[in-house]
């Protein structure tokens, strides 16, 4: 059994620390990140409590419930930044990323202490896998929200359809990555095939503004 | 027979879905310029997601998943995605009291297929929950129809009609079956199954037409409506018609792919 809130404390002091003084895109990376560990600790709570409460082992609240709670409490500080500040998309983004981040990271932080970290290979994995794919599920929903917002078309069904592709695109990952063998090769690929394509649309796309 | 049948059929539509987002990625300039093909590139991948989460879970042999998992949602999703793209062809009402009356009867035909639904399957709370979103995509396909005049007057008659015999047809069978009249009951369940997919063949004959005489918004409109009879249809099949309704659905997916990229091409 590892104290969650003990590392969070441990993690979050010099990261809040930091705040006095550093300003703009850094500033809000490091809020981003904090947020991200912060939701990540919540989630945990969320998780484990509806796995309780509904009577389900720890594989099924990984593969069921854990992708819809992260999700959603993901993509809440991002939504609350949106709809109160209305900042740049840019802004929007990068804070998006860091809340990702700061999921992953503190997810990851909490899994080595737990398992442990001596097979490089598997904490490669874990790195390119999990942590990716944190960062492109919030990605997906993010995205969604800014184009709904450049068209003038944000609306309670639409953006709840934005957090539902990155719900189902988590859950599909955890279920691929729940049983050894090739669906979990595949699994582990997935976020990496998909954060290139990501790249590439993103790519695309800028070069449409650019010209 | 009909599991390896359902599994072909799955990575059918998942092929087609794929091909689908490739065709999507190459335009994705022209599409990224309109929000409905913003909301449709959203739809189409987390329809694929849902399709994979089926597949693979099956494929794994999970067993049972509870209500509300990610496949469920990514179903809710899909409905008020293509709703909302739906919605952003003609945003704006005419405000005439015709354009009302249709929304109202898409509402309640909505409404009493997720009756339907829960009476079939028992999960109520949950087919209650997904039925809001279905009567969203229904409402606002219905909409998109009527405010592009992809229907004259008589046809919405006709289609109202259709409404009407589909319901009194799906809630005569298990009365007559509840009856003991046995050949009653498989009688309509015929007439339902012929109701059923003559009308898919209907509005997809107008959506081609429609298409090819580059009425686009129209066969765009329409077949959005073609999509909600495909679910209807999908809904209300038991198997093997469940396996045709969903070639039909898929069908009907790259039809519409097809339709949304002439669009985005000639805009």
């Amino acid at each position: 059994m590892i104290y969650s809130e003990n590392i969070f404390i441990c993690i979050v002091i010099p990261l809040l620390l930091s705040l006095l003084f550093i300003r703009r895109e850094g500033f809000r990376f490091v809020l981003g990140l904090v947020i991200g560990m912060l939701v990540c600790l919540l989630s945990a709570y969320i998780s484990a409590f509806t796995g309780t409460v509904s009577e389900m082992g720890h594989e099924q609240v990984a593969v069921y419930i854990s992708p819809v709670v992260e999700e959603i409490m993901k993509i809440l500080p991002v939504l609350f930044v949106l709809f109160i500040f209305d900042p740049p998309s840019d802004r929007v983004f990068l804070f998006a990323v860091a809340v990702g981040v700061g999921f992953a990271t503190f997810e990851n932080c909490c899994y080595l202490l737990s398992v442990g970290s001596q097979s490089i290979t598997y904490m490669l994995i874990r790195g390119l896998a999990v942590g990716v794919m944190h960062i492109v599920s919030i990605l997906f929903a993010t995205i969604g929200l800014m184009q709904m917002r450049e068209f003038k078309a944000m609306s309670l069904p639409a953006a709840f359809g934005a957090v539902i592709v990155s719900i189902t695109y988590h859950a599909l990952y955890n279920l691929l990555v729940s049983e050894p063998g090739i669906t979990s090769v595949i699994g582990y690929l997935l976020p990496g095939v998909t954060a290139v394509l990501l790249f590439l649309v993103n790519l695309r796309l800028r070069i449409r503004v650019k010209t | 027979m009909i599991d390896t049948i359902a599994k072909l059929n799955g990575i059918i539509q998942i092929l087609a879905l794929v091909l689908i987002l490739i065709r999507a990625f190459l335009v994705v300039r022209d599409l990224t310029k309109s929000v409905t093909g913003v909301f449709f590139m959203f739809a189409i991948f987390t329809h694929l997601s849902a399709d994979m989460y089926y597949l693979i879970h099956i494929a794994m042999n999970k067993g049972y998943y509870p209500p509300f998992s990610a496949m469920d949602l990514a179903a809710l999703g899909t409905y008020l995605l293509f709703g909302a793209a739906a919605h952003s062809l003609f945003p704006e009402r005419t405000g005439e009291r015709s354009e009302t009356i249709v929304s109202v009867c898409a509402a309640l035909f909505a409404a009493a297929n997720v009756f339907l639904w829960g009476y079939y399957s028992g999960a109520w709370f949950q087919d209650i929950f997904s039925g809001i979103t279905f009567i969203y995509l229904l409402v606002t396909s219905s909409q998109a129809v009527y405010r592009t005049g992809a229907l004259k007057r008589d046809k919405w008659y006709i289609l109202g009609s259709i409404w009407l015999t589909f319901v009194a047809g799906q809630v005569c069978v298990p009365i007559l079956q509840n009856a003991g009249a046995v050949l009653a009951a498989n009688a309509v369940e015929w007439l339902n199954y012929s109701l059923m997919f003559g009308t898919f063949l209907w509005l997809a004959a107008k959506v081609i037409l429609c298409a090819r005489r580059t009425e686009k918004d129209q066969a765009l409109a329409l077949s959005f409506g073609l999509m909600c009879w495909s679910l209807c249809t999908l809904y209300m099949c038991a198997e093997p018609f469940y396996q045709l309704a969903l070639f039909g659905e898929t069908f009907q997916l790259l039809l519409m792919w097809f339709i949304i990229e002439r669009r985005v091409k000639t805009a």
